[in-house]
């Protein structure tokens, strides 16, 4: 379990799109791995058969989601992360902060700017796209095991592949606010 | 104004990112440079999503986890309860095993000190019907062992026949049940007369003793000699292995200390059986004897390959309990 937490929550995380989220979709895949591993008959790597357990869970949280009545509040880990490398990046040189800790705060601010943006224009992927792309960027599946993860042929795995990066592309290229702002609207 | 994108152009390029083109077609789009510039928009994309996010702290791992191994072990126990369920009823549908392979149990769990004693249900049957098996195994061994030299050929068709007699009541035992759990018991129990355990059913007859300590000595003597006696080869062969043609080994015909007298009633006591499952052993040895006249039941309990002899008097109060050496 450890030893394959974080690779399953890194999936959670950019499948589902914010913090709340992936945790729910992270436990319920957990569980439903520890209930299930009696029936895993070793046909398929447990990578494999992990990775469709988690993003079975993560599509289900999405559609869940979907039905909340209530909008989501703005993702707490990004806005904290956001805030605490501004916080660094800000503070003065005659604080007992030399330039080289400014620089570093400075590119962390770009790391979460950059995390944010790259949520946001994932959050704006049908999740079908979402799901192959990250599978395959995030998680370096192959085409093959892709296909076995989502339970889709491999020719559907390369049209959502491609669509789904051209999608991306495009949102990282020409962000919607002028701003640069990212932007968690589903 | 840009030319409108060529519908197959982010294919073209994605395929080319992840090395799905052939040689030809990879050729023909690396000399595009509409794909040239795709790949890389869509490479820039990939590596942006390539960087993991950060895990949550080891606080929030740990809960995660906690709380999956909460699942696994409910799961796990009822997954045990209905296995136990299932199996104490006689009329219960033959469980399909969906699940990975079980543990290997040395005893039945639901072995019941009174078991014996009530009426027999389908389990119980399959046990004597491999008891019976392997007592008419042993005895044509016996017959041969005493004195009839001749007819090798008839002692191999004895051989065969009853392990054909015995092989029809073990297959019934796997037979009955799809789950892995009870074909191992009825494979344990099938194989307990021919690999080296008595029958479930045998109850020997050790004669007089003087004190616990000659009991305790005829007991593992007892044992000792059954097991030998029981290793003669071609009672049993293995799963896969190859027919036993070669004459029989040293050993079946007049041994010193050949197995004891036999006796078709259980024993009355059910504290042996019942302390073996309680311990999580087997019973390798049930037996009568005479300690200073008087009637004892006696039990040879195995756990984890160390052995114990239980003996109890007629009132069933133990009157010997301790470990046997080796």
């Amino acid at each position: 379990m450890r030893r394959h937490h974080d690779r399953l929550w890194a999936l959670c995380r950019r499948l589902t799109g914010n913090h709340a989220d992936a945790q729910d979709a992270l436990q319920d895949a957990l569980i439903a791995i520890a209930r299930g591993i009696r029936r895993y008959d070793g046909r398929a790597a447990f990578t494999t058969w992990s990775y469709r357990v988690t993003t079975n869970a993560c599509l289900d949280e999405l559609r869940r989601r979907r039905r909340r009545p209530i909008p989501e509040a703005p993702d707490a880990e990004g806005v904290g992360a956001l805030a605490d490398a501004s916080a660094g990046a800000a503070a003065p040189a005659g604080a007992g902060r030399g330039p080289a800790m400014g620089a570093t705060s400075g590119a962390a601010v770009e790391a979460v700017a950059d995390r944010l943006h790259v949520d946001a224009a994932l959050a704006r992927l049908p999740d079908d796209f979402r799901a192959a792309v990250v599978l395959r960027d995030l998680c370096d599946l192959d085409y093959a095991e892709i296909a076995r993860v989502l339970d889709i042929p491999a020719g559907t795995v390369r049209s959502r592949i491609a669509r789904g990066r051209a999608q991306l592309a495009d949102l990282l290229g020409n962000p919607t606010d002028p701003d640069d702002r990212p932007s968690t609207r589903p | 104004m840009t030319a409108p994108r060529r519908p197959d152009l982010d294919d073209l390029a994605s395929a080319l990112l992840d090395g799905m083109l052939d040689a030809d077609e990879a050729e023909t789009a690396r000399r595009d440079p509409a794909v040239v510039a795709r790949v890389a928009a869509l490479a820039a994309a990939r590596d942006a999503l390539a960087t993991p996010p950060p895990p949550p702290d080891a606080a929030g791992r740990e809960r995660a986890i906690s709380a999956a191994m909460s699942a696994f072990d409910a799961e796990t126990s009822a997954a045990d309860d209905d296995a136990t369920a299932a199996d104490a009823s006689p009329s219960a549908t033959p469980r399909t095993f969906e699940h990975a392979t079980p543990l290997p149990r040395r005893a039945p769990a639901r072995a019941a000190g009174g078991g014996w004693r009530a009426a027999p249900s389908a389990q119980w049957a399959r046990w004597l019907g491999a008891a019976a098996a392997v007592v008419l195994v042993v005895a044509g061994v016996s017959l041969l062992a005493q004195g009839d030299d001749s007819g090798d050929e008839d002692t191999a068709a004895e051989e065969t026949s009853a392990r054909d007699a015995g092989a029809g009541s073990e297959a019934e035992a796997p037979a009955e049940a799809d789950d892995d759990a009870a074909r191992d018991e009825a494979g344990e129990s099938a194989d307990e007369g021919a690999g080296g355990q008595l029958a479930s059913g045998d109850v020997l007859d050790l004669g007089a003793v003087e004190s616990p300590d000659a009991l305790a000595d005829r007991a593992l003597s007892t044992l000792a000699a059954e097991r030998g006696f029981a290793d003669v080869p071609a009672t049993e062969p293995e799963a896969g292995a190859a027919p036993d043609t070669t004459d029989p080994a040293p050993g079946d015909e007049g041994q010193d200390g050949a197995a004891a007298e036999r006796a078709a009633e259980p024993l009355a006591c059910p504290i042996g059986d019942a302390t073996a499952a309680a311990r999580g052993g087997s019973v390798d040895l049930r037996a009568r004897a005479r300690l200073d006249g008087q009637p004892v039941e006696v039990w040879v309990i195995d756990v984890d390959g160390s052995l114990t002899v239980l003996a109890v008097d007629a009132d069933c109060a133990v009157i010997l309990d301790r470990p046997l050496p080796g």
